[in-house]
Protein backbone atom coordinates (compact mmCIF):
# COMPACT_ATOMS: atom_id res chain seq x y z
CA UNK A 1 0.00 0.00 0.00
CA UNK A 2 1.54 3.72 -1.13
CA UNK A 3 1.94 6.40 1.91
CA UNK A 4 -0.14 9.71 1.50
CA UNK A 5 1.75 12.43 0.30
CA UNK A 6 2.26 13.41 3.55
CA UNK A 7 0.50 13.03 6.85
CA UNK A 8 0.50 16.68 8.08
CA UNK A 9 -3.02 16.94 9.23
CA UNK A 10 -2.93 13.67 10.80
CA UNK A 11 -0.52 14.53 13.51
CA UNK A 12 -2.14 18.09 13.91
CA UNK A 13 -5.64 16.59 14.91
CA UNK A 14 -4.05 13.75 17.05
CA UNK A 15 -2.22 16.53 18.52
CA UNK A 16 -5.52 18.74 19.50
CA UNK A 17 -4.15 21.52 17.94
CA UNK A 18 -5.79 23.64 15.37
CA UNK A 19 -4.07 25.43 12.39
CA UNK A 20 -3.77 28.77 13.72
CA UNK A 21 -2.02 26.90 17.17
CA UNK A 22 0.29 25.06 14.80
CA UNK A 23 1.15 27.93 12.69
CA UNK A 24 2.10 29.80 15.80
CA UNK A 25 4.37 26.98 16.10
CA UNK A 26 5.88 27.16 12.86
CA UNK A 27 6.76 30.62 12.95
CA UNK A 28 3.87 31.60 10.34
CA UNK A 29 1.25 34.30 10.91
CA UNK A 30 -2.04 32.52 10.23
CA UNK A 31 -3.49 29.14 9.68
CA UNK A 32 -3.63 29.74 5.95
CA UNK A 33 -0.24 28.13 5.34
CA UNK A 34 -1.07 25.57 7.34
CA UNK A 35 -4.33 24.69 5.43
CA UNK A 36 -2.37 24.97 2.18
CA UNK A 37 0.39 22.35 3.12
CA UNK A 38 -2.52 20.52 4.10
CA UNK A 39 -4.01 20.31 1.07
CA UNK A 40 -1.14 20.28 -0.58
CA UNK A 41 -1.53 23.05 -2.48
CA UNK A 42 2.09 24.12 -1.41
CA UNK A 43 5.04 22.15 -0.42
CA UNK A 44 6.53 23.19 2.98
CA UNK A 45 9.76 24.50 2.57
CA UNK A 46 12.84 22.76 4.82
CA UNK A 47 12.96 25.11 7.53
CA UNK A 48 9.25 24.64 7.93
CA UNK A 49 9.16 20.57 7.24
CA UNK A 50 12.00 20.47 10.12
CA UNK A 51 9.73 22.60 12.24
CA UNK A 52 7.22 20.08 11.74
CA UNK A 53 9.29 17.75 12.77
CA UNK A 54 10.16 19.30 15.73
CA UNK A 55 6.79 20.01 16.51
CA UNK A 56 5.34 16.51 16.81
CA UNK A 57 8.58 14.58 17.10
CA UNK A 58 8.12 12.67 14.36
CA UNK A 59 10.54 12.41 11.15
CA UNK A 60 10.55 14.37 8.21
CA UNK A 61 10.24 11.34 6.26
CA UNK A 62 7.29 10.24 7.92
CA UNK A 63 5.32 13.17 7.93
CA UNK A 64 5.98 13.48 4.20
CA UNK A 65 5.75 9.70 3.63
CA UNK A 66 4.47 9.85 0.23
CA UNK A 67 6.98 12.35 -1.17
CA UNK A 68 9.93 10.39 0.41
CA UNK A 69 9.08 7.79 -1.10
CA UNK A 70 8.86 8.66 -4.45
CA UNK A 71 12.04 10.76 -3.80
CA UNK A 72 13.52 7.38 -2.72
CA UNK A 73 12.50 5.29 -5.73
CA UNK A 74 14.00 7.69 -7.77
CA UNK A 75 17.14 7.94 -5.86
CA UNK A 76 17.22 4.04 -6.20
CA UNK A 77 16.93 4.33 -10.23
CA UNK A 78 19.85 6.60 -9.74
CA UNK A 79 21.93 4.87 -7.62
CA UNK A 80 21.74 1.79 -9.91
CA UNK A 81 22.90 3.51 -12.57
CA UNK A 82 25.99 4.89 -10.86
CA UNK A 83 26.71 1.71 -9.26
CA UNK A 84 27.12 0.05 -12.77
CA UNK A 85 29.17 3.05 -14.36
CA UNK A 86 31.48 3.24 -10.84
CA UNK A 87 32.13 -0.46 -10.47
CA UNK A 88 34.38 -0.64 -13.29
CA UNK A 89 36.66 1.92 -11.89
CA UNK A 90 39.32 1.24 -10.43
CA UNK A 91 40.03 4.10 -7.99
CA UNK A 92 39.78 3.66 -4.53
CA UNK A 93 36.40 6.32 -3.58
CA UNK A 94 34.89 4.69 -5.78
CA UNK A 95 34.32 1.16 -4.33
CA UNK A 96 33.50 3.45 -0.78
CA UNK A 97 30.83 4.73 -3.24
CA UNK A 98 29.51 1.13 -4.73
CA UNK A 99 29.26 0.51 -1.27
CA UNK A 100 27.28 3.53 -0.18
CA UNK A 101 25.16 2.89 -3.25
CA UNK A 102 24.84 -0.72 -2.45
CA UNK A 103 23.10 -0.02 0.33
CA UNK A 104 20.98 2.94 -1.03
CA UNK A 105 19.85 -0.24 -3.23
CA UNK A 106 19.56 -2.51 -0.82
CA UNK A 107 17.53 -0.15 1.87
CA UNK A 108 19.86 0.54 4.20
CA UNK A 109 21.04 3.79 3.29
CA UNK A 110 19.07 5.19 6.79
CA UNK A 111 20.41 2.97 9.00
CA UNK A 112 24.05 3.63 8.51
CA UNK A 113 25.49 6.18 11.34
CA UNK A 114 27.55 9.20 11.04
CA UNK A 115 30.64 9.06 11.68
CA UNK B 1 -2.55 -10.87 9.26
CA UNK B 2 -5.30 -9.95 6.80
CA UNK B 3 -4.18 -7.51 4.26
CA UNK B 4 -6.80 -5.25 4.68
CA UNK B 5 -5.46 -4.71 8.21
CA UNK B 6 -2.74 -2.86 6.98
CA UNK B 7 -5.10 -0.41 4.11
CA UNK B 8 -6.65 2.14 4.17
CA UNK B 9 -10.19 2.16 5.12
CA UNK B 10 -12.95 4.85 5.06
CA UNK B 11 -15.85 4.54 7.16
CA UNK B 12 -19.32 7.13 6.28
CA UNK B 13 -22.63 7.55 8.29
CA UNK B 14 -25.61 9.71 6.35
CA UNK B 15 -26.73 12.66 8.75
CA UNK B 16 -28.97 15.08 8.84
CA UNK B 17 -27.06 17.86 7.16
CA UNK B 18 -24.25 15.33 5.35
CA UNK B 19 -22.17 12.98 6.81
CA UNK B 20 -19.62 11.84 9.40
CA UNK B 21 -16.69 9.87 8.38
CA UNK B 22 -13.33 8.25 9.48
CA UNK B 23 -10.08 7.18 7.80
CA UNK B 24 -8.42 4.09 9.05
CA UNK B 25 -4.80 3.33 8.03
CA UNK B 26 -4.42 -0.78 9.53
CA UNK B 27 -5.52 0.71 13.43
CA UNK B 28 -4.30 4.30 13.30
CA UNK B 29 -6.84 7.01 13.34
CA UNK B 30 -5.88 9.07 10.06
CA UNK B 31 -8.80 11.37 9.94
CA UNK B 32 -12.64 12.16 11.00
CA UNK B 33 -15.12 14.85 10.89
CA UNK B 34 -17.91 15.54 9.53
CA UNK B 35 -18.99 17.17 6.11
CA UNK B 36 -21.77 19.72 5.36
CA UNK B 37 -24.33 20.14 2.57
CA UNK B 38 -27.09 22.19 1.57
CA UNK B 39 -29.07 21.77 -1.50
CA UNK B 40 -29.40 18.30 -3.22
CA UNK B 41 -27.71 16.59 -0.09
CA UNK B 42 -27.43 13.23 -1.85
CA UNK B 43 -25.53 14.81 -4.56
CA UNK B 44 -23.45 16.84 -2.63
CA UNK B 45 -22.70 14.56 -0.16
CA UNK B 46 -21.80 12.06 -3.18
CA UNK B 47 -19.27 14.35 -4.63
CA UNK B 48 -17.91 15.69 -0.94
CA UNK B 49 -17.17 11.46 -0.62
CA UNK B 50 -15.71 11.34 -4.08
CA UNK B 51 -13.47 14.19 -3.24
CA UNK B 52 -12.51 12.20 0.24
CA UNK B 53 -11.79 8.67 -2.13
CA UNK B 54 -9.73 10.50 -4.34
CA UNK B 55 -7.49 12.16 -1.42
CA UNK B 56 -6.92 9.00 0.44
CA UNK B 57 -7.34 6.31 -1.83
CA UNK B 58 -9.17 3.80 0.34
CA UNK B 59 -9.05 0.10 -0.35
CA UNK B 60 -12.34 -0.56 1.20
CA UNK B 61 -15.06 1.96 2.05
CA UNK B 62 -17.43 0.53 5.02
CA UNK B 63 -21.14 1.70 4.84
CA UNK B 64 -24.27 1.06 7.09
CA UNK B 65 -26.00 -2.20 6.03
CA UNK B 66 -29.23 -0.93 5.42
CA UNK B 67 -31.25 -3.53 3.98
CA UNK B 68 -30.84 -5.52 7.33
CA UNK B 69 -34.68 -5.27 9.02
CA UNK B 70 -33.58 -3.79 12.36
CA UNK B 71 -32.39 -0.77 10.24
CA UNK B 72 -34.68 2.78 10.70
CA UNK B 73 -33.13 5.17 8.02
CA UNK B 74 -35.30 6.80 6.47
CA UNK B 75 -35.60 6.71 2.29
CA UNK B 76 -33.17 9.57 1.71
CA UNK B 77 -30.23 7.88 3.86
CA UNK B 78 -30.52 4.72 2.13
CA UNK B 79 -30.97 6.37 -1.32
CA UNK B 80 -27.54 8.11 0.02
CA UNK B 81 -25.93 4.74 0.92
CA UNK B 82 -26.97 3.37 -2.09
CA UNK B 83 -25.44 5.98 -4.24
CA UNK B 84 -22.37 6.04 -1.77
CA UNK B 85 -21.56 2.44 -2.74
CA UNK B 86 -21.81 2.81 -6.54
CA UNK B 87 -19.77 5.47 -6.69
CA UNK B 88 -16.88 3.34 -4.58
CA UNK B 89 -17.18 0.85 -7.19
CA UNK B 90 -16.76 2.51 -10.18
CA UNK B 91 -13.56 4.33 -8.24
CA UNK B 92 -12.72 0.71 -7.37
CA UNK B 93 -13.16 0.57 -4.19
CA UNK B 94 -14.22 -2.49 -2.26
CA UNK B 95 -18.15 -1.91 -0.51
CA UNK B 96 -18.44 -3.53 3.06
CA UNK B 97 -21.83 -2.87 4.55
CA UNK B 98 -22.20 -4.17 8.06
CA UNK B 99 -25.35 -3.13 10.53
CA UNK B 100 -25.10 -0.97 13.08
CA UNK B 101 -26.35 -3.39 15.89
CA UNK B 102 -23.02 -5.92 14.72
CA UNK B 103 -21.10 -2.75 15.02
CA UNK B 104 -22.14 -1.88 18.72
CA UNK B 105 -21.61 -5.85 19.52
CA UNK B 106 -18.17 -5.70 18.06
CA UNK B 107 -17.43 -3.12 19.84
CA UNK B 108 -18.61 -3.35 23.19
CA UNK B 109 -19.41 -7.26 23.56
CA UNK B 110 -23.05 -5.97 24.85
CA UNK B 111 -26.22 -7.17 23.20
CA UNK B 112 -27.78 -4.16 25.06
CA UNK B 113 -25.57 -1.26 23.76
CA UNK B 114 -26.53 1.98 22.57
CA UNK B 115 -24.94 4.14 20.33
CA UNK B 116 -23.58 6.09 23.41
CA UNK B 117 -21.83 3.05 24.78
CA UNK B 118 -20.40 2.70 21.43
CA UNK B 119 -18.60 6.02 21.25
CA UNK B 120 -17.36 6.27 24.57
CA UNK B 121 -15.53 2.90 24.12
CA UNK B 122 -14.06 4.07 20.75
CA UNK B 123 -13.29 7.84 22.31
CA UNK B 124 -11.15 5.69 25.48
CA UNK B 125 -9.46 3.65 22.49
CA UNK B 126 -8.65 6.86 20.42
CA UNK B 127 -8.30 9.75 22.74
CA UNK B 128 -8.45 12.40 19.60
CA UNK B 129 -12.12 11.22 18.89
CA UNK B 130 -12.59 12.19 23.16
CA UNK B 131 -12.53 15.86 22.16
CA UNK B 132 -15.54 15.35 19.48
CA UNK B 133 -17.39 13.35 21.55
CA UNK B 134 -20.42 15.09 22.71
CA UNK B 135 -22.60 15.09 25.98
CA UNK B 136 -25.59 11.89 26.03
CA UNK B 137 -28.62 13.42 24.48
CA UNK B 138 -31.25 14.27 26.42
CA UNK B 139 -34.96 13.43 24.78
CA UNK B 140 -35.44 16.77 24.15
CA UNK B 141 -32.16 17.83 22.50
CA UNK B 142 -31.51 17.23 19.06
CA UNK B 143 -29.11 14.98 17.95
CA UNK B 144 -25.53 16.30 17.84
CA UNK B 145 -23.95 16.45 14.34
CA UNK B 146 -20.52 14.74 15.88
CA UNK B 147 -22.23 11.08 16.87
CA UNK B 148 -21.96 10.59 13.08
CA UNK B 149 -18.10 10.82 13.81
CA UNK B 150 -18.88 8.00 16.35
CA UNK B 151 -20.68 5.96 13.95
CA UNK B 152 -18.87 6.04 11.41
CA UNK B 153 -15.64 5.28 13.43
CA UNK B 154 -17.85 2.25 15.01
CA UNK B 155 -18.25 0.85 11.24
CA UNK B 156 -14.61 1.27 10.68
CA UNK B 157 -13.57 -0.46 14.06
CA UNK B 158 -16.25 -3.49 13.48
CA UNK B 159 -14.66 -4.00 10.22
CA UNK B 160 -11.30 -4.36 11.42
CA UNK B 161 -12.68 -6.35 14.41
CA UNK B 162 -14.03 -8.47 11.49
CA UNK B 163 -11.49 -8.90 9.36
CA UNK B 164 -8.94 -9.87 12.34
CA UNK B 165 -11.39 -12.31 13.42
CA UNK B 166 -11.48 -14.07 10.06
CA UNK B 167 -7.87 -14.01 9.76
CA UNK B 168 -7.36 -16.12 13.09
CA UNK B 169 -6.80 -13.54 15.24
CA UNK B 170 -8.34 -13.36 19.08
CA UNK B 171 -11.95 -11.31 18.05
CA UNK B 172 -11.86 -7.90 19.93
CA UNK B 173 -8.18 -7.52 18.81
CA UNK B 174 -6.08 -4.17 20.38
CA UNK B 175 -8.64 -1.96 18.48
CA UNK B 176 -11.61 -1.43 21.19
CA UNK B 177 -10.01 -3.65 24.25
CA UNK B 178 -7.22 -0.94 24.69
CA UNK B 179 -9.84 1.50 26.10
CA UNK B 180 -8.57 2.68 29.17
CA UNK B 181 -10.10 4.85 31.79
CA UNK B 182 -13.19 6.83 30.37
CA UNK B 183 -13.59 9.15 27.90
CA UNK B 184 -14.43 11.77 30.70
CA UNK B 185 -10.96 11.03 32.30
CA UNK B 186 -9.28 11.58 28.59
CA UNK B 187 -11.21 14.84 28.04
CA UNK B 188 -10.05 15.84 31.69
CA UNK B 189 -6.80 14.58 31.03
CA UNK B 190 -6.41 16.90 27.38
CA UNK B 191 -7.65 20.19 29.58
Amino acid sequence: MSSLPHYLRTYRRRAGLSQDDLAYLLGSESGTKVSRYERSARKPTLETALAYEAVFGVPVRQLLAGLYERIERRTRRRAGRLAGRLAESPERRSRAAVALLRRILTGAAGQQQHA
Amino acid sequence: MSNDLKRRIIAVDPSIRGFGFCVFEGEELLDWGVKHVRAEKNGACVKKLGELLEWYRPRVLVLEDSKVRACRRGARPRLLLQAMGRLARRSRVRVTRISVRTARRRITHDERANKYDMADRLAAAYPALAWSLPRRRKCWMSEDERMSIFEAAGLAVAFLIGSKTSAGHPSGGSVASSATGTPRDAKAAAA
